[in-house]
């Protein structure tokens, strides 16, 4: 009787103090969004979803590997936070496998029609939603320092040729041509550009997707390697194992001509005070290829079951996919908004780019979420060896090809 | 039962430990050999029994080989280096030099640093665009290079001389306990002897301290397999992956590419390779005392 009277009585005290809807919950999400820029992007999100009348239980965890292994921990032990940052595509679907997540498709009915079909396609585990979609960073862009090149007489390089061909102008000004962070994560994004400039989409899909032995083996291969050994030239000693946004300040601070990174690094530029697009050139690189390499920071719904937490789920769902959400979201972080329907003023030169690529169908998700981890990391392992060594591009390819082989 | 409890003393005291050693120790080197005779990928399965399929992976893997290859030679180096200069510190200390204090506090203070921490020194002292050569430079000799961290070929010397500098100390107060422990009279009947102070220490002293021998080897050892912290802090497997060791390796199969039947091998072949040289080396200590 007296528990009777408590609930009815709590119940009643949230009815007088709140205009909430039936169903006010707690949301917990686990993110890795820790920085300056991106907590001033995820309050965005956060304020949003206070309005909905649920409540956010924040769970910040530094670094990426580490919030997925708390994650994991936590749906191993029965205790799943409501939602988690979670890579789309092949990760999402190892998970989505071990029954760990919850369709989100009541209120996904419209995503189809606004969401790039790649982002869609790899959101959904057997054709249902179970993952919202917050942002897109583009990684194959060729960024340069305007002052650098008007003063070399440098256009911005639209292919690797041209800016190969720039590369005796600029070092007999005293620039380093390429800034390059020798680690493998960062060389890998230069890596596929050479292989979008020597085959295409085509080639980089079978090469970084399909891990194709005959793709792997050919005459293409050998002249992506013969161009991908260039680089070794065009960067400076101190290159090996420094950091990205060390890097950056290079390009930054007119050091260095050019740099092949996410666009991430716009974070680093407005921080300088340069504008991206004017101080700082931007160019989807190559040109023309019709590919922009991406990857999407998303949120996958864990498989709660609680009727409270779920309504909190989809409330998030919902949120995470609003319009003006998305556009405050991206501006915020430097990242472009997956929804293709929402109001682009206000972005930056670069970022418009990077909308038009969508718009056209030009995304291309990052081999990572797509391909066999220990594949890829053996293609990955190789490239970065192959650039710190003096192999030659025939060798290169050949021992590409056998690690690769060895993994299978 | 009073008896009873008298004479087992010994026996129900350790029980306990044992009995967590035998879980945590063997029980899980026994799952990790059963996990790596699987195609577990990002958590352990059983249902998928492929033999010794990763390990013919694994020695198909060119990572692995420098990673393996790395391991002897960053041993053997990091070995030869901190004990012979270890030992030749202890010998000038043991000099009865004043201010001895003040110099043993010099070799034993970097042991008071974590292994990141002493990575992260390094990596700015030898990164050539800020580091030694930087100051060299300006100190107006151009043409000085210490590329040691960023070409793959001398990496390595990089990490031992990073792993030297953290060890020394504790091979030094080891081996300059041990001088002092030896018994004066041996010195005095050497010089009655006329003997010169070199060959006291090739052929009386140093063979004496063969004990004291095989505890820094067994101390070294075990620093050089669990050598990760270092690895990742000083050069993070780079340039390339020239400087990767196995436990650098293993980590990064389990947690970055989610693949634990290979990580788990290279796990096991490490420790039967610790096992090959320690066995016979304790065994031999032990066999010679006994």
């Amino acid at each position: 009787m007296f528990n009777k009277f408590g609930v009815l009585g709590s119940v009643m005290a949230l009815a007088l103090t709140t205009t909430a809807p039936a169903f006010a919950g707690t949301a917990e999400v686990i993110h890795w969004w820790t920085s300056g820029g991106e907590a001033t992007a995820l309050k965005v999100l956060v304020d949003a979803y206070q309005k909905t009348g649920n409540t956010w239980k924040d769970n910040p965890v530094a670094g990426g590997e580490a919030a997925r292994m708390v994650a994991r921990t936590r749906i191993l032990g029965g205790d799943p936070p409501t939602s988690m940052q979670w890579q789309l595509g092949a990760p999402l679907v190892a998970l989505a496998e071990e029954g760990q997540l919850n369709d989100i498709d009541a209120v996904a009915k419209d995503w189809d029609k606004v969401l790039p079909k790649v982002i869609a396609d790899n959101a959904k585990f057997e054709g249902k939603y179970v993952s919202a979609p917050i942002d897109i960073h583009g990684h194959t862009w060729l960024w340069g320092n305007q002052a650098v090149l008007d003063d070399a007489g440098v256009a911005m390089p639209k292919s690797w040729a041209e800016l190969i061909a720039s590369a005796d102008k600029l070092r007999a000004k005293g620039y380093i041509p390429l800034a390059l962070g020798g680690q493998s994560w960062q060389e890998i994004f230069v890596f596929e550009t050479v292989l979008l400039e020597v085959g295409g989409r085509d080639f980089l899909t079978k090469v970084t997707y399909d891990l194709d032995d005959t793709a792997l083996r050919s005459p293409e291969m050998l002249e992506a390697f013969k161009l991908f050994a260039k680089v070794r030239d065009l960067v400076d000693p101190g290159s090996p194992g420094r950091d990205w946004n060390i890097t950056g300040g290079m390009l930054i601070s007119g050091k260095a001509a050019y740099m092949i990174m996410g666009d991430w690094l716009k974070g680093e530029f407005v921080a300088a005070g340069k504008v991206p697009g004017k101080d700082i050139a931007c160019e989807v690189f190559p040109a023309g290829k019709g590919t922009l390499v991406f990857g999407t920071d998303s949120f996958a719904m864990t498989a709660v079951k609680d009727e409270g937490q779920r309504e909190a789920q989809l409330a998030l769902a919902s949120t995470i996919m609003d319009p003006v959400v998305q556009r405050e979201f991206s501006l915020r972080k430097g990242s472009i908004p997956p929804r293709l329907d929402i109001d682009r003023t206000g972005f930056d030169d670069c970022a418009q780019k990077a909308m038009a690529e969508a718009d056209a169908g030009h995304l291309f998700l990052v081999p990572d979420n797509v391909t066999d981890a220990t594949g890829i990391g053996a293609l990955v392992d190789q490239m970065t060896t192959f650039l710190h060594s003096s192999q030659t591009p025939e060798e290169g390819v050949t021992a590409m090809a056998d690690a690769i082989a060895a993994t299978r | 039962m009073r008896r009873f409890f008298q004479r087992h003393v010994s026996q129900i005291a350790l029980s306990p430990s044992l009995a967590l050693i035998a879980i945590f120790l063997y029980g899980f080197i026994g799952y990790t050999v059963a996990v790596s005779t699987t195609t577990s990928k990002a958590f352990p399965r059983f249902d998928n029994f492929v033999g010794l399929e990763q390990y013919w992976r694994l020695f198909h893997t060119p990572r692995w080989h420098v990673a393996f290859t790395n391991m002897f030679l960053f041993g053997g180096l990091f070995l030869l280096v901190t004990i012979s200069l270890g030992l030749i510190i202890a010998i000038l200390i043991d000099q009865r030099i004043r201010a001895e204090s003040f110099f043993r506090s010099i070799v034993m203070y970097p042991m008071a640093m974590s292994f990141v921490v002493t990575g992260i020194i390094w990596q700015w002292l030898l990164n050539p665009t800020l580091g030694i050569e930087v100051m060299v430079h300006q100190l107006g000799f151009e043409s000085f290079r210490l590329d040691w961290l960023t070409n793959p070929n001398t990496v390595i010397w990089a990490l031992v001389i990073a792993a030297f500098w953290q060890g020394c100390g504790l091979v030094m107060a080891l081996f300059l306990a041990g001088l002092r422990g030896i018994d004066e009279d041996i010195w005095k009947a050497a010089a009655v002897d006329g003997i010169p102070a070199w060959r006291v220490y090739v052929f009386i002293v140093i063979p004496m301290l063969a004990p004291v021998f095989l505890t820094v080897v067994v101390l070294l050892s075990l620093s050089i397999v669990r050598a990760f912290d270092l690895v990742v802090a000083l050069t993070n497997g780079g340039p390339g992956v020239s400087s990767d060791l196995p436990s650098v390796f293993m980590f990064d199969m389990a947690f970055r590419r989610t693949n634990l039947g290979l990580s788990a091998a290279s796990a096991v072949v490490m420790l039967g390779t610790v096992l090959a040289i320690l066995i016979p080396y304790l065994y031999a200590e032990t066999r010679e005392r006994a």
